[in-house]
């Protein structure tokens, strides 16, 4: 027997839906569910989560800001102690105490060595400390010197006790003896004199602190 | 199929909400991860921020130390180096040590220092021209160097005066420049000084370390002594040849003569170490005698070079005043006051008397007499001399004890027996005798008891035992 449904189109009923559209549904339902889940664990548990430490952090961090802040203070203060304390230690470093050096030059000059006999004294002198370190010039110690001999070698015995003598501490050796005689004066003993100069050069404040320490 | 048909599918529009919703998750859940990465980025930074301020104030303890030191040594900065207003004290300064110096300034000039740079220290430097003698300009830097201010002398000219530049004392004038270099210290304003609590009972804990670094700060200074005899080494030292009279001596024998004194001296030195160690009284009195003797005659050579001024050249004027003659002065004061050829000296005769009495308590007459011996000779002289007088007298009633004493003992007496009672009597070379009585030349009979017999023989009270 055949039935014929005469109803119209729209009030006819409505087939029934496929398992396959029904499983598609699900599965739509599920992915959107489990998205709706991942949303709300993220937005309530991980991202609380986050702010809370965060906030924790801004918390600890400005607890410590006032410390910070006293340690930069006196950072800056030390520093500023600091450079004062270079800056005098370089000034007072440079000095050379010239007292002492005269001092000896006077003791070589007048004592001698216990091998050498010489009569020395010196003329104009000139003294000068420098600081250029581009140019390696620290100054020197020039003077003109003079013998009371006429024996030339007494010269080369001064200038040897000279370079040999604590005077000579912070100073670079001086040059090789050179001199001439001059004139011969009868009217006083001894009579004839050689002339010479003095000459030394200073080293830097560094190797003048390394000799004054050896 | 129609829009509208479409819209009137419930399948179609189920799976277009479904996907709708999936999209708006899918842009929900990105847009908080991004948000999450975001914080979590922050997180790190803070963390990141936080060690390096507890790293930082982990520090701070130390800080404050340090900071507390410098801010304590800072005020020895500030005396080392003046401030603007010391500087006008720093010139008086000068002027305080031409005096002690014995120079004459006739300039002070003020230098004009350019300074580029900003700094704490800024550099003042006076140019100073003065007279004076060489010693006279050590002395001035020495002053500078040694003020509590810190103060340097970076360079100096020195124009030596010729001979007949003299002043007052005799002294060859030179003429000084020199420039003195000091710094002011006027501190750059910087930070407002952060308050350290505590800061007072911080000082007293670091106490140490404060004296420490203010110790570090201070800047070294030589001892100048002075001159100490030394010649000017500015100053032509010749002597002028006719001032070079009377006996003259060539370096040679100027070396030698001073050499050959020295070289006594010096065993004479020894000589006076040996003597000292010596504990035989004789042996120090016969050392002490050829000590006197050699130091009298060193001293006579002595005096003779100085009285005639041979010794011209300079090294051995100074060898001669700096290496003998502290020697011989200083054996004299170990000597005492000289006596050659007046007799022996008042403490050699005290010690004689001592030796002398100490061997007659024991009965050894010959040592006393021998200890006596090798001042004999001298004690005429010595008697001279109020002071030694009654110590020779001492000594020569001591000798005589002994004398007397060994002579008693050489007086061939028998003393046979005594009877002792109110009248007692001794059998002395078989005559009986009793107390009073005279039995030889300056013998007599002193007092009798039962085992010995008391002479008195030349004034001595002497005994005799009784021969059993």
């Amino acid at each position: 027997m055949i039935f014929v449904n005469l109803l119209p189109e729209e009030y006819r009923p409505q087939p029934s839906i496929t398992p396959k559209k029904a499983a598609l549904l699900a599965t739509g339902a599920l992915v959107n569910a489990s998205l709706l889940a991942w949303w709300g664990w993220l937005a309530i548990g991980v991202s609380a989560k986050v702010d809370s430490e965060l906030t924790q952090l801004d918390e600890r961090m400005a607890s410590l800001k006032p410390q910070v802040e006293f340690h930069r203070g006196l950072e800056s203060e030390h520093r500023q102690y600091q450079s004062r304390e270079n800056t005098l230690d370089q000034i007072t470093s440079e000095r050379i105490s010239w007292t002492r050096k005269m001092d000896e030059l006077v003791d070589l000059v007048d004592r001698g060595s216990e091998a050498s006999h010489y009569l020395i004294w010196l003329g104009n002198l000139n003294v000068t400390q420098l600081s250029d370190p581009k140019r390696k010039q620290y100054g020197s110690f020039r003077a003109d010197g003079f013998s009371g001999s006429g024996n030339f070698a007494n010269l080369a015995n001064f200038l040897q006790d000279l370079e040999e003598s604590s005077f000579a501490g912070g100073f670079n050796p001086p040059a090789p003896p050179e001199g001439s005689q001059s004139k011969v004066d009868e009217e006083l003993v001894p009579s004839e004199v050689w002339s010479f100069p003095v000459e030394l050069s200073l080293k830097s404040p560094k190797e003048r602190n390394t000799d004054a320490a050896e | 199929m129609q829009l509208s048909e479409l819209i009137h599918n419930r399948v179609f529009v189920s799976v277009a909400a479904g996907l709708a919703l999936t999209g708006f998750f899918g842009g929900a859940i990105y847009f908080q991860n991004e948000n999450i990465e975001e914080v979590r980025a922050q997180i790190e930074l803070r963390k990141g921020e936080i060690d390096t301020a507890q790293a930082l104030v982990a520090g701070t303890p130390d800080l404050v130390k340090e900071v507390v030191v410098e801010r304590e040594t800072d005020a020895v900065v500030a005396e080392l180096l003046p401030n603007e207003e010391a500087i006008n004290n720093f010139v008086r300064t000068l002027r305080g040590f031409e005096e002690s110096a014995g120079v004459r300034i006739t300039a002070v000039k003020k230098k004009n220092v350019n300074s580029k740079e900003k700094r704490d220290f800024d550099r003042v430097v006076y140019q100073l021209t003065f007279e004076g003698d060489t010693f006279g300009l050590i002395a001035f830097i020495d002053q500078v160097e040694s003020d509590s201010r810190f103060m340097s002398v970076p360079s100096f000219k020195l124009t030596p005066g010729g001979r007949e530049s003299l002043d007052g004392s005799g002294r060859t004038v030179h003429k000084v420049t020199l420039d003195v270099e000091t710094y002011v210290y006027e501190p750059q304003k910087g930070s407002e000084p952060r308050r350290i609590d505590g800061y007072d009972r911080k000082v007293q804990q670091l106490a140490a370390e404060i004296d420490e670094a203010r110790a570090m700060l201070q800047v070294d200074s030589y001892e100048y002594l002075g001159a100490r005899d030394r010649r000017d080494p500015f100053v032509d030292p010749r002597t002028p040849a006719d001032s070079l009279l009377g006996p003259m001596m060539t370096l040679d024998e100027q070396i030698a003569a001073v050499d050959g004194l020295l070289e006594r001296a010096q065993d004479l030195q020894v000589f006076w170490a040996d003597y000292q160690a010596m504990e035989d009284f004789e042996m120090r009195v016969q050392a002490t005698v050829t000590f006197e003797e050699e130091l009298f005659k060193l001293e006579e050579d002595v005096r003779l070079l100085q009285v005639e001024g041979t010794i011209r050249d300079l090294s051995e004027g100074r060898r001669f005043r700096e290496d003998l003659l502290p020697i011989v002065d200083e054996l004299r004061v170990a000597m005492g006051a000289s006596q050659y050829g007046q007799g022996p000296g008042f403490e050699l005769l005290a010690e004689a008397r001592d030796v002398m009495a100490g061997h007659l308590s024991v009965g050894r007459f010959e040592e006393a007499l021998a200890a006596m011996a090798p001042l004999e000779t001298g004690l005429d002289r010595a008697a001279e001399d109020a002071d030694r007088l009654p110590l020779v007298n001492e000594i020569r009633d001591l000798a005589f004890r002994a004398r007397t004493a060994m002579d008693f003992d050489a007086l061939d007496l028998d003393v046979g027996g005594v009877i002792v009672g109110d009248y007692s009597v001794a059998l002395v070379d078989g005559i009986s005798v009793e107390e009073g009585e005279m039995v030889g030349p300056e013998l007599f009979v002193k007092s009798i008891e039962e085992d010995r017999v008391e002479f008195l023989f030349r004034g001595v009270a002497l005994a005799r035992l009784i021969t059993q």
